[in-house]
């Protein structure tokens, strides 16, 4: 299977855990070392990885032609390769000003979406991106939410639209231009080896059951959240204190009011019921 | 028609260029020209290097930004803009000074990098790595501290002496974010911005400029610091220094499709002979990179109190 495949999920939903698992899977069943260089270009829309292709300084591009050249920059690079390369993302699946898919199947062998239920989604991400509940949970509904927005600064992303969780995870489910691999966050803490499984013959891996649970070892959380105590990771934000901080299942119930709750499911309740989420 | 100085060319240009001191050189014909006209639709024969970038025949370059303007470069002396009639015109100078300046560099066998650079006593290092890093606040926060900016951005490698690489001075302008330039107290009005719509700024840095060729003494790579608590500075070396070196070239799918990366490969064997490589772990944080700023004042001979 040669080309991009999205590594693609609404934030704090498990997609750098299942990235670190599949780089494990790829090196034998190592041990993961979080800061790889070669890691900080792989998310699709790291500027230092779309500047490779264009050429030009993003940084003095207007969002709109930034957007329209992505796919452009994608089929670039899905050129030039000789198998599969793994690209984390978290835009929502949108088309540009222009009509065309963002993720352009042409560049595209597929993608593997990660969903989690939002009410844990909003605990994480709220205490990741160093705001208050409500505020994500407004955010989580709002359609028009960009990520890494152009104000005063830029940041090593290009903007990314994410929408709201709803209509993130239904514009992924949506795509019959590429193959697409569903798992839940859930799934994943309760048999990850199963699920990493799904995943590697998803992607044309080898993968014996060996090879799995050294992966499956190698990602432990405690595993994990030591490493980032030694020697740091990259993907924390500045406004947390750590990345790997608790993602147990059904930790929500201790941390949302009962009207946080409601708030949630009537946003977001339709698309929770599709994924098997109880309200 | 005014003539500017640009690295150690004569420039003569139909567009006004303000970011570049005007020439006070001796009477010799212009190394560059620049005009307004027409641009084709594409190079005849041409390697795409990306979708902005033809290279033709001869290394001639097309450039285009759809909004912006056309561009066309050839030998290394002459520059056509096309401009798309949107009427931002800093943002045609914008890829001017700096995509198609360095493909002039390119055309002239010199090395441009992807880095700001500054003078600290009689040396310059060079500050290299990926957009939104910090390459131009670092730069002039030590301009802050006395050190005398050189470049932003393009950093040009001379290696046409027998001595050891050398910095070609661009042009004295910084562009900073707002963010950078409230730390810095530098005020915002009265400056031009470098898009219309954007909140990111050119700002003069005309103070002590020098046009003369300088000694590179050191290259810092700048990454991200993550998590890390004690992030240090540390010396690259051998393979690891090479690639870090080549990737930081303004731009290696330029350099491909110029088919100069043998060339940049040796460039980089030759600079890396004679200047220290260091990666340089900066943390998003003014802070830390009022810290880094002191640190490298010191280490070149220029540490006084800011």
């Amino acid at each position: 299977m040669t080309g991009i495949v999205w590594i693609a999920s609404y934030p704090k939903s498990g997609s750098t855990w299942l990235r670190l698992a599949l780089e494990s899977l790829m090196s034998g069943g190592a041990p993961v070392r979080l800061n790889r260089a070669t890691q900080r270009g792989q998310t699709a829309p790291n500027r230092n990885l779309l500047e490779s292709v264009l050429g030009v300084d993003t940084s003095e591009l207007l969002d709109e032609e930034i957007e329209e050249l992505r796919p452009r920059c994608y089929e670039a690079i899905a050129r030039d390769l000789k198998h599969q390369v793994l690209l984390k993302v978290h835009d929502a699946r949108v088309s540009t000003a222009t009509g065309e898919p963002l993720f352009p199947a042409s560049a595209s062998a597929g993608a593997i979406y990660i969903v989690r239920d939002p009410r844990d989604v909003a605990v994480s991400y709220a205490y990741h991106a160093g705001i208050p509940i409500d505020a994500m949970i407004a955010r989580m509904a709002n359609l028009g939410h960009v990520a890494d927005a152009t104000n005063s600064a830029i940041s090593s992303q290009v903007p990314q639209r994410y929408l709201s969780w709803s209509a993130h995870v239904e514009s992924w489910l949506a795509a019959s231009d590429m193959p697409v691999l569903l798992l839940r966050y859930e799934d994943m803490i309760r048999d990850f080896a199963a699920e990493l499984a799904r995943a590697a013959a998803f992607l044309g891996l080898a993968a014996s059951p060996e090879t799995i649970a050294g992966a499956v070892a190698a990602t432990r959380f405690e595993v994990l959240q030591a490493a980032e105590a030694s020697e740091g990771f990259g993907e924390r934000a500045p406004t947390a204190d750590r990345f790997f901080r608790r993602g147990v299942p059904g930790g929500w119930r201790e941390e949302l009011t009962p009207v946080q709750v409601k708030q949630i499911q009537h946003d977001h309740g339709a698309v929770m019921r599709r994924l098997g989420y109880s309200t | 028609m005014t003539d500017y100085l640009l690295c150690n060319w004569r420039v003569r240009s139909q567009l006004l260029l303000p970011e570049l001191l005007a020439w006070s050189g001796d009477d010799r014909a212009p190394d560059v020209e620049i005009s307004l006209g027409t641009v084709p639709d594409h190079l005849d024969g041409a390697t795409p290097a990306g979708p902005l970038i033809e290279v033709g025949a001869d290394n001639t370059c097309r450039l285009e930004i759809s909004r912006v303007a056309r561009y066309l470069v050839s030998g290394g002396r002459r520059v056509v803009i096309q401009p798309a009639g949107t009427g931002d015109d800093a943002a045609v100078r914008g890829f001017l000074l700096g995509t198609v300046f360095a493909m002039l560099c390119h055309q002239r066998g010199l090395y441009p990098l992807h880095a700001s650079s500054v003078r600290i006593g009689d040396a310059c290092i060079a500050m290299a790595g990926s957009s939104g890093i910090g390459k131009s606040t670092l730069a002039a926060t030590l301009v802050r501290n006395g050190a005398v900016l050189t470049a932003d951005d393009v950093s040009v490698v001379d290696l046409s002496s027998h001595a050891s690489p050398t910095i070609l001075p661009a042009y004295p302008q910084l562009k900073l974010w707002r963010n950078s330039l409230d730390n810095l107290n530098i005020a915002a009005d009265g400056l031009q911005r470098v898009r219309r719509s954007f909140e990111k700024f050119a700002v003069p840095a005309a103070t002590s400029f020098k046009s003369e060729a300088v000694p590179l003494a050191a290259i810092y790579v700048l990454h991200e610091a993550g998590g890390m608590q004690h992030a240090t500075i540390r010396r690259v070396e051998k393979l690891d220094a090479v690639g870090d070196l080549v990737r930081n070239f303004y731009r290696p799918r330029l350099l491909r499709a110029m088919g100069r990366q043998g060339d940049a490969l040796q460039a980089a064997l030759k600079i890396l002979a004679a200047v220290p490589l260091y990666r340089l772990p900066l943390a998003r944080s003014f802070d830390a990179l009022a810290g880094i700023a002191a640190e490298l004042m010191t280490r070149h001979g220029g540490g006084r109190p800011p």
